[in-house]
């Protein structure tokens, strides 16, 4: 037989009824120095005044309360009769204190310093606004709070209202991050003694109102935190036109305010960290483990419970929303899938992507899936395609899941199980090389299953009957709990928030639209390098493709991999507005930004190469506390050659951005005079690409020295073969050459559907493909003995850079700032760009014939290289990042 | 009045001595400047007291005027002024009082000057605000007066009865709450206090041994008041829902309700539980079910007609009027009858007794009428527009006849049951049972129809009984048997 429900052996309810009684029995004693003081500011409530100094002297406890009046220079006689009155009656009790007016959080100010410089013997303030009343025990019950944990900060009150009556519940455990969103202390607060020492007092700035919801902020930030007492006893009147009702007319002003004085702590990055340790936005049921994982940031467990007590945790939530917290979004999955998504530095970035996605469905699924080597992947469905049957993990939405449980048929939500589900769902597909996937680790494909049977499970629990009633009579006050991460959502303009709390070291995130093989992503890539070496966090952002390739130079180098694809992000297009003759982006002005935010906001810098549309919310992401980079390049060239792009865009956008680190000392005096101040222009030269070993180098160098000089000259172009690239002058160059001692290597990828244009037959007949890795390339650099570059417009090439390190003599066009590393006659050979094709030919004659200068232009171009490298041009950022963040900390 | 209040004379440095005289009725402080800064000192017959400065506050509530006993106490009085604005943001100190002008120059006759005036100030403020309470008074008294009446004739007129406000259900096949000796249960109502009148437990079995004491006391948590206490002992526990009643609804200052239940007796009482709530509040022992409850509300602080099985808490006069209201008449067993022909209608809130055209129906209410019932009444209509006459009649047994008389329909003692009533249909009428000596014991009530003599019908007709109204007889000997 089942026993009946009873008492624990050890019934401390028992025990606490007793010493309810105990302390109730010692009521009145009024002896001895006083260990509460009550501060009564008045202000035009000389009437109403009596009842709130009665309910003071009338107290039961077992300790005196000293009583300050203070009379914030009330215009009214009668207050100051009635406060007269009632100091030269209970000299022993009250003390009245007069000042010339300064308002309310003035006249707390007041009385608080007075008993900080008079009253040693009190141990806390309470604040009791003269048109408001205690019960009687009130004081005695808020002390017994605070002398059981002497640490708290301060006792706040639930309030019960008369006049208009109404009651009002605060309970539940204190939040800093509820707090930064709604005024959840009153005033009338039992204040530890300890806060007003720390240096915390009410900002006489606050007229308006809302003082008493800054003070608490300021209270939590010096490190204090409150507790709620619902029984408190405090009675609040309640006019329908009142000093709130002010506020709340204000609010918008009062709350800029705030927001300026509490930068710091009411940035997104700060709130998320209070996220993570009081209201963790995930569940994250591991099936393999059969236990909840509660977080925010996915790559650390905040804690971690039983399914039966995240079971409890739910309903109780549900019962009663403004009271019980459970993280709001439910993630069914499994350990190995997690920490296959840990591998590839993708955790936080697919919680963050299916929550956005749950957005909009409802529901979304997570699937792995195989791609070719080096490369990642990420696609989106929507279609019934049968996916989200074999998926990795499945999200839901907040909302979604409370009305499924509460649903009193299974149906609707069960035929999630089949091929065509009525409830929208989404999924999202990382793909990554076969390799990247451990085969031992358990990564589970069933979290569609998974999910219903949690369903099935949480819909059969003892707690659900009980939960569809909320039994408190007080109206829940903290609708904030139930969606606690909306908080800093709506800091972030409603989007969601990235899912990574800080970690101690400081992380830069590099924006780029696309990563293949092009030069911005090999500067990139050794940003990442460098900054990683420097010690650094670094996460790529990818903003337009949905794949990339990323080789593992790029993985050993990053923290994180993240796409913006699919989130209706345009790097360019769209717009009906210019800069300068370069257009700016439809994305800039009607793209949804708060996507962004969302993305990047917890960074401490963003880096942007070339994001074009990004710079949009770069000025965003200033004022949430990041640094703000732009690396750029070179600008394009429109079809009648007319410079625009990334460069005019960025112009436009120059208050946006903390630093601009361009590629060239040219581009650099270009940024100047387009009106960048000087102090904001921090060049990082362009250096080789990758690395190369000395004894490579030596290798690659020496083996010019014995090579035949009858043989024939060898002449590469590497490189894209667009016309950007001088594609015509460089097939006249191969045709016309066909009579010469020549040997010909063209490499790289064809681009012709692209511009429309066939290559040439000369060209076609030596084409190789691309080459990708630094020992192609460097086993390339090493076979030629000239490189050929007649672009129309560059930079500052990485290949010339390259080539002229292991001794290529470079043969190049006087285009963008080639010429600040080559020189003609002396490490190289520098063309006019009107008719660069004789130059070329020319010089490529002159260098067939006379090896000697061939070797003399090799040497001095290896020798100008040796002290190119992008450790050394990239300590100039490092060091002003390092500046400006010392500068911000202080 | 904790402490003794002194009032305070200013002066200028150098005049206390010409002030020596009030002394014994009031302090003498004389206001120095230091280096720009007023001290207020307190003086004695040989002049300033060279420490013990006093705090400006204490000043502004003590001082209750300057004394000016030579010609440069104009000079500090003016100080004063200037630092009386700066301090307290108020343009005048204390009345300045040039003694050369006051009768005799005497320093007692100025002080009594002073005196007077605050007199006739605090007589006019004292009299405004008597006259304030007054009219304050009057609205009072008006309200109450109103409220009274508007009590009593509820009261009197049966027209409202205590309102079943949540009934938390109970749960058959769960466990009981075990309820122990020296162990205190203590469960948190769901709703707030606000006219709260009666709160029913359920008793899943009776304890085994007639020993003991149920205590159940109903605390307000805010106020910390206990506002009943009920003290049942074993023998008097019933079966299934135990009524706690109040005689009057708790008044409209909301606040959070505990019920406590203590019990002292041998073996264990186990009470009914309703859902689980996950909310750790409302659990009477740790991860246990609520109780099963019902809880009823009435008017805020008005006094509400009984149920016939309600218990009124300790030190509450037995009431003398009873309320047999819906509950009651939906609970209704058929005696000797079709049981289709007896059932509670909820459109007409009547309990329906449709006689045949062979015999009377009767309904039974268990316990309805309680100990002191002297006068019975309530409505009686025929809810059919043509039909044939039908006849009406309460009766009234002992209950604790009822395990001898089982389901048939027991011989009324002479008195104990009204004449016939005959009714046409469609009109409404009273019924009557006035008994000649007060109920000794609980009774059950038996309502009654028939077809009066000559009268057929092929359908039973639609004879209702409304809500009755059980009355006491003299206070006095209702208190009487309450001991």
């Amino acid at each position: 037989m089942t026993p009946p429900f009873s008492a624990p052996a050890d019934d401390s309810r028992a025990l606490a009824a007793l010493d309810q009684a105990g302390t109730l029995a010692t009521a009145h004693a009024r002896s001895g120095l006083p260990r509460l003081a009550v501060v009564v500011p008045i202000f035009r409530h000389s009437t109403l005044l009596s009842e709130a100094i009665e309910a003071v002297l009338t107290q039961h406890a077992d300790f005196a309360i000293r009583l300050i009046l203070v009379n914030d220079g009330c215009p009214h006689r009668e207050t100051d009769d009635v406060c007269l009155d009632y100091a030269r009656g209970y000299a022993d009790q009250v003390v009245y204190l007069r000042k010339p007016n300064g308002g309310l959080s003035d006249a707390r100010n007041y009385g608080i310093r007075y008993v900080l410089d008079h009253e040693p013997s009190v141990e806390a303030v309470y604040l009791l606004d003269a048109d408001n009343r205690l019960r009687p025990h009130a004081m005695a019950r808020a002390m017994a709070v605070l002398d059981a944990d002497p640490a708290l900060g301060w006792v706040y009150p639930n309030i019960d209202m008369f006049g208009t009556r109404s009651a009002h519940d605060y309970g539940g455990p204190y939040s800093r991050l509820i707090h930064s969103a709604m005024n959840i202390c009153e005033a009338g607060s039992l204040i530890n003694r300890k806060l007003f020492e720390a240096g915390v007092m009410f900002d006489t700035a606050f007229k308006q109102g809302f003082e008493d919801w800054e003070f608490f902020l300021s209270a939590g930030q010096a490190g204090f935190r409150g507790e709620n007492l619902e029984d408190f006893g405090f009675l609040y009147r309640k006019r329908p036109e009142s000093m709130l009702a002010d506020s709340e007319r204000e609010g918008a002003g009062i709350r800029a305010s705030m927001q300026l004085k509490h930068k710091a702590f009411l940035q997104p990055r700060s709130l998320v960290e209070l996220e993570q340790t009081e209201a963790p936005r995930y569940a994250i049921f591991l099936v393999d483990r059969n236990e909840v994982v509660l977080t925010t940031d996915p790559r650390i467990a905040n804690e971690v419970i039983s399914l039966a007590e995240y079971e409890y945790r739910l309903w109780a939530a549900y019962a009663n929303p403004s009271r019980y917290g459970v993280p709001p979004i439910l993630l069914v999955t499994t350990s190995g899938a997690l920490a296959q998504l840990a591998d590839i530095g993708m955790q936080s970035w697919a919680c963050w992507r299916l929550e956005s996605l749950v957005e909009q469905s409802g529901i979304a699924t997570l699937c792995f899936d195989s791609t070719e080597e080096d490369r990642m992947a990420v696609g989106f469905t929507s279609v019934h395609d049968g996916k989200h049957l074999t998926a990795n993990a499945l999200m839901i939405r907040p909302r979604l899941l409370r009305e499924v449980l509460f649903d009193n048929n299974a149906v609707w939500i069960n035929t999630l199980s089949s091929w065509t589900p009525a409830p929208e769902c989404r999924t999202v597909t990382i793909s990554m090389p076969a390799r990247k996937i451990d085969p031992m680790r358990q990564i589970g494909c069933e979290a569609t299953f998974d999910f219903l049977s949690l369903v099935n499970k949480l819909r059969s629990s003892i707690w659900r009957a009980g939960a569809m009633r909320n039994l408190e009579w007080r109206q829940g006050d903290i609708g904030q709990r139930a969606e606690s991460h909306m908080i800093l959502r709506n800091r972030l303009d409603g989007a969601p928030a990235y899912p990574r709390v800080a970690d101690g070291r400081t992380h830069i995130g590099l924006t780029i639209p696309l990563v293949e093989f092009g030069g911005v992503e090999k500067v990139a890539l050794n940003f990442a390098r460098e900054l990683k070496a420097a010690g650094y966090g670094v996460h790529l952002f990818i903003l337009m493709a949905e794949e990339a390739a990323i080789s593992d130079e790029w993985t050993e180098v990053l923290d994180s991999l993240n796409f913006m694809a699919g989130t209706g992000f345009g790097t360019w297009g769209g717009g009906n507005k210019n800069y300068y003759g370069t257009e700016l982006p439809g994305w800039t002005e009607n793209g949804n930004h708060s996507i962004a935010l969302g993305l990047l906001y917890w960074l401490d810098t963003v880096i942007d190469f070339h994001g074009g549309a990004m710079v949009a919310t770069m000025g965003k992401l200033k004022k949430l506390g990041l640094r703000t980079v732009s690396s750029l390049h070179l600008s394009d060239m429109s079809p009648m050659q007319r410079p625009v792009g990334n460069t005019y865009l960025t112009m436009a956008y120059e208050h946006a951005f903390d630093v601009f680190a361009p590629c060239s000392l040219q581009l650099a005096d270009w940024l100047h005079g387009m009106g960048v101040p000087q102090e904001k222009i921090v060049p990082v030269v362009n250096a080789p690409s990758f690395p190369i070993s000395a004894a490579d180098l030596q290798r690659s160098l020496a083996g010019r020295a014995d090579r035949d000089p009858t043989a024939p000259l060898r002449v590469m172009f590497l490189g894209r073969l667009d016309p950007q690239k001088g594609l015509e002058s460089l097939s006249e160059v191969v045709e016309r050459s066909a009579g010469m001692n020549i040997d010909w290597r063209i490499i790289g990828k064809s681009v012709i559907a692209e511009h429309g244009r066939p290559l040439s037959t000369a060209i076609k007949r030596v084409l190789e493909p691309v080459l990708s890795t630094p020992e192609e390339l460097i086993e390339a650099y090493a076979w030629a003995d000239v490189m050929l570059l007649l672009s129309s417009y560059e930079g500052l090439p990485l290949t010339i850079l390259e080539a002229m390190r292991q001794g290529v003599v470079v043969i190049a066009t006087d285009v963008g700032a080639v010429t600040e590393v080559l020189h003609d006659g002396e490490n190289g050979v520098v063309l006019p760009l009107q008719k660069a094709s004789d130059g070329c030919l020319a010089a490529l004659r002159l260098l067939g014939r006379d090896r000697d200068l061939l070797r003399r232009l090799s040497e001095q171009a290896a020798t100008d290289m040796q002290t190119c490298g992008w450790d050394h041009t990239i300590g100039d950022l490092v060091a002003t990042l390092n500046r400006m963040a010392t500068r911000d900390e202080k | 009045m904790t402490a003794t209040w002194i009032p305070v004379i200013l002066c200028a440095p150098g005049d206390e001595k010409s002030l020596a005289e009030i002394a014994p009725v009031a302090s003498v402080v004389a206001v120095t400047d230091h280096d720009g800064h007023l001290v207020f000192r307190p003086t004695t017959a040989t002049g300033i007291a060279a420490s013990n400065d006093i705090p400006p506050a204490s000043i502004y509530r003590d001082a209750v005027g300057f004394f000016a006993a030579s010609p440069k106490a104009a000079v500090v009085y003016d100080k004063l002024s200037a630092f009386w604005l700066a301090q307290f943001g108020k343009a005048k100190p204390p009345a300045f009082s040039d003694l050369s002008k006051a009768p005799g120059g005497s320093a007692l006759a100025a002080y009594a000057q002073i005196c007077a005036g605050q007199f006739q100030s605090l007589h006019q403020r004292n009299s405004r605000l008597m006259r304030e309470l007054g009219v304050v008074r009057a609205a009072h008294d008006d309200m109450q007066s109103s409220f009274a009446r508007l009590e009593a004739f509820f009261y009197q007129n049966n027209r409202s009865e205590r309102i079943s406000s949540m009934t938390l259900p109970v749960h058959r096949k769960q466990r009981p709450v075990e309820l122990r000796a020296g162990i205190e249960l203590e469960q948190r109502l769901p709703l707030d206090s606000s006219g709260i009148c009666d709160v029913a437990i359920s008793v899943r079995s009776l304890p085994r041994s007639k020993v003991g004491v149920l205590r159940a006391s109903l605390e307000l948590k805010e106020s910390g008041k206990t506002v009943a206490v009920w003290m049942i002992p074993a023998a008097k526990i019933t079966l299934d829902w135990l009524r706690l009643s109040l005689d009057r609804a708790l008044n409209a200052d909301s606040q959070t309700p505990i019920l406590r239940l203590n019990w002292d007796g041998d073996s264990p009482l186990l009470l009914n539980t309703s859902f689980f709530h996950p909310d750790p509040r409302f659990m009477p022992f740790p991860q246990s079910p609520l109780l099963a409850l019902e809880i009823w509300k009435y008017v805020p602080g008005a006094q509400a007609t009984m149920s016939p099985n309600g218990i009124l808490p300790q030190g509450v006069g037995g009431p003398n009027t009873w309320n047999i209201g819906r509950s009651l008449l939906r609970e209704a067993v058929a005696v000797s009858a079709d049981k289709d022909n007896v059932l509670y209608s909820e459109p007409l809130t009547g309990l329906l007794v449709k006689p045949s055209s062979e015999t009377m129906t009767v309904a039974r209410l268990d316990r309805a009428a309680q100990t002191g019932v002297h006068h019975l009444y309530g409505g009686i209509k025929t809810e059919d527009v043509t039909g044939p006459v039908s006849e009406y009649a309460y009766g009234l047994c002992p209950s604790r006849l009822r395990p001898i008389i089982g389901q048939a329909l027991p011989v009324f003692d002479k008195g104990m049951a009204s004449e016939w009533y005959p009714l046409t249909p469609n009109e409404w009428s009273e019924l009557h049972l006035i008994l000649t000596e007060p109920l000794e014991e609980p009774h059950d009530l038996f309502l009654m129809t028939r077809l009066a003599k000559g009268e057929t019908a092929e359908v039973p007709p639609e004879c209702c009984f409304f809500r009755i109204t059980a009355r006491g007889g003299d206070a006095a000997a209702m208190l009487e048997r309450t001991e």
